[in-house]
């Protein structure tokens, strides 16, 4: 595609609205069924919205601090959450209640993420662990003694047997779900120095990495060669904490062979913290409260997985 | 997909060796993996089913139908169906999707075992005690398979012929669509205890009261079935203490045979089926084993214990590569002489490096295809899953 192409024909503005969390939003991920997406904020609660109208549903209250990071299981009617009060937590959608409460981690947990097949979770903490959990039990099955510094991300593969984790000691890590086993170690530290990593994610065949780093740059790891096969750059300025956004409130899609920025969608004025991508349709939410969602044009639906459509 | 990732050496193993997990969830009679490896079905001596999950080792699913000890599991290919039969004289097929019972066959005995074809769920057969086997199926119910007795009857994996073994030690071939018996022939003077027949559909083994197990090669089902015959091509039998075989399998590629014995022996017996010989014996608990089950998948023995009921899982153990945890540490079989490249220590400015190194990422990446096959050459697909219930499942006393 060629970049002179009109950016408004890329993606047209569905809805927006605005957060009503008391303090800033950190998350936003929408359920595998499309039928909600939800929030997660420094004010230790989630809401749940109606994804086609926008409309506020619920909220899910009884974490102690602000939480982190959030994740749907597979039947779209559970939610897991992370937080600072060193706990992750399992609600039930429908009747808004929490249904486990997961201890164990010895600081802020950062990350969480279910495995495909919704009977375990993953978390990664400050407390530079990353523990699997029985999601059913709320039993910690392993702890992983994974990194010298805060997890920032962790991701499953496909079909579950691998875990990746980031870390701000500028490694990404694979561990075997099954043993806990270090399978893998990547850094990528031209020059002598590597930066933090923010965010890692499978490619959807699982054979890829696709991390992002303090120094402006998501990068592609063909993770069983050890090598960097893309480098993507141009995005201004890819926020401390949350990679899928951008400072200058921006999301950036890019073109996953040519490496051009393909799009930039403008959210907001303040930082864009997180996006997610269900379909053709992009969720964005940025550090002032604005929730936004995009419809992408047939040329994302045509070769969707042609498109790194992230930060 | 971690597979590829491990040791190669380790992960192409043939079998588990050591014995890892014990599971205690009430007293265990029968247990069965779904094809993917992902679940165990437990059947307990109270008639109670459990769904066991191969990740957690914990239970997610209770099935309640039954009010006798389960006689026989047998899973669908695709994951989602459960048949089960009974000491009740029930014989049910569960839909785990839903969690419920779909279909309900009841006899007037006891069931030996039932099981349907891996082509369709719908066509089951079954061995009833001191009766004739029967042949269920959509369009004409509950119909006799054969006039003398049977101990068990069994679909070929091509889902086209039943093989039934009879108390009188005949081995039967049934044509699936005409119900007529093509083959008979004696193997054994006592009755035949149990059937298993390869996934490829080569090799049977026999278990028979006469305390050997005869393994068979089958003959080409498209030739003339007055030509077949069935020629032992090896018998294992323990020859010091002559016991009885309680339960036998094969592995996926039949290359081993495993079986379990009655009273004291408290082992697994392996042989490999080429020469016969006996390669290994899975040592472990201090209780005789009734039945066994092979996880090709994930490379899992299982056993159940006569008197605890317990589930014991001999499992593989990999050692942890020391070279993964950093990526410039490389393990190596002995001292290698290092030689300086010419051009190592060259100094090049670092912009230089990078910008060579971005032009050199012009190879077209898929991030979409999927392997086929996993390093123990698996077929990898998203197979059925049961759902969790994140609200915990309500054990009784005794399955805790």
């Amino acid at each position: 595609m060629s970049e002179s192409q009109n950016q408004g024909e890329l993606y047209t503005l569905k809805y927006f609205t605005t957060s009503k969390h008391a303090k800033e939003t950190t998350t936003i991920k929408i359920s595998p069924n499309g039928i909600y997406f939800a929030t997660a904020s420094s004010d230790a609660n989630i809401h749940i919205f109606d994804f086609k109208t926008g409309s506020f549903i619920r909220y899910l209250g009884g974490h102690s601090r602000g939480i982190s990071d959030i994740a749907w299981s597979r039947d779209s009617k559970h939610i897991a959450s992370v937080s600072d009060d060193m706990s992750a937590r399992i609600w039930d959608i429908e009747y808004g209640e929490c249904i486990n409460v997961m201890e164990g981690h010895t600081f802020h947990v950062t990350c969480v993420e279910f495995n495909y097949k919704g009977n375990l979770l993953v978390t990664g903490s400050a407390d530079e662990a990353i523990r699997v959990w029985d999601a059913q039990s709320g039993k910690c099955l392993k702890t992983l003694s994974a990194h010298s510094d805060p997890i920032a991300s962790v991701d499953l593969s496909w079909d579950g047997t691998i875990i990746a984790s980031a870390s701000y000691d500028g490694l990404i890590r694979l561990f075997d779900t099954e043993s806990g086993q270090c399978l893998k170690t990547l850094i990528y530290d031209k020059g002598g120095s590597s930066f933090p990593v923010s965010y890692v994610r499978f490619s959807p065949n699982g054979n890829y990495l696709l991390a992002t780093s303090l120094d402006n740059t998501v990068r592609l790891w063909d993770y069983m060669n050890n090598r960097v096969v893309k480098t993507y750059q141009g995005g201004s300025g890819i926020s401390e904490k949350f990679t899928c956004g951008s400072e200058s409130g921006d999301v950036n899609v890019w073109d996953l062979q040519s490496k051009n920025v393909l799009s930039t969608i403008n959210v907001s004025s303040s930082p864009a913290l997180q996006i997610d991508v269900l379909g053709t349709i992009l969720i964005a939410v940025s550090l002032d409260g604005t929730i936004k969602v995009f419809e992408l044009s047939d040329d994302f639906k045509g070769n969707d997985s042609d498109r790194v459509e992230a930060d | 997909m971690n597979l590829a990732l491990l040791d190669p050496f380790a992960v192409l193993k043939e079998f588990p060796e050591t014995l890892t997990h014990t599971l205690n969830f009430g007293h265990s009679v029968y247990i069965k993996y779904n094809n993917s490896g992902d679940y165990l079905a437990s059947g307990l001596s109270s008639g109670t089913i459990l769904i066991i999950d191969n990740d957690t080792k914990n239970v997610i699913r209770k099935l309640q139908g039954h009010i006798r000890a389960i006689q026989s599991l047998k899973w669908s290919s695709c994951g989602r169906y459960l048949l089960s039969s009974s000491r009740d004289w029930k014989c049910l097929l569960w839909d785990l999707k839903f969690n419920k019972i779909i279909k309900k066959f009841n006899f007037n005995g006891p069931i030996w075992n039932a099981e349907f074809s891996s082509k369709n769920i719908s066509d089951i057969v079954v061995a009833l005690y001191d009766n004739t086997p029967k042949i269920i199926d959509e369009t004409h119910g509950i119909r006799d398979l054969d006039d003398d007795k049977s101990l068990v009857t069994t679909f070929h994996p091509d889902g086209e012929h039943i093989f039934i073994g009879t108390n009188k030690g005949i081995i039967k071939i049934i044509s699936r669509e005409t119900l007529e018996v093509l083959f008979t022939q004696k193997i054994s003077n006592s009755s035949i205890k149990n059937i298993v027949i390869s996934s490829n559909g080569r090799k049977m083994a026999i278990n028979s009261s006469d305390r050997i197990i005869r393994q068979i090669t089958l003959p080409e089902f498209s030739t003339d079935s007055s030509l077949w015959e069935l020629e032992t091509d090896h018998k294992y039998q323990d020859v010091v203490n002559r016991l009885q075989w309680n339960s036998i399998l094969f592995n996926s590629n039949s290359e081993y045979l495993i079986a379990s014995a009655f009273g004291s022996a408290h082992v697994i017996y392996m042989w490999e089926t080429s020469m016969g010989s006996l390669v290994k014996i899975l040592e472990g608990p201090k209780e005789e084993l009734v039945d066994i089950e092979w996880n090709f998948r994930k490379c899992i023995i299982g056993a159940t214990g006569i008197d605890s009921g317990t589930i014991y899982l001999w499992t593989l153990v990999i050692p942890q590569k020391w070279s993964a945890l950093a990526p410039d540490f490389v393990e190596i079989e002995e001292n290698i002489d290092y030689e300086e490249k010419e051009d190592e220590f060259d100094i090049v400015p670092e912009d230089e490096i990078n910008q060579k190194q971005l032009n050199e990422e012009d190879e077209l990446i898929d991030i979409i295809t999927k392997d086929k096959t996993d390093a123990r050459g698996y077929q990898l697909d998203k197979p059925f899953v049961v759902d969790i219930c994140y609200d915990q499942i309500e054990l009784s006393e005794g399955e805790e």
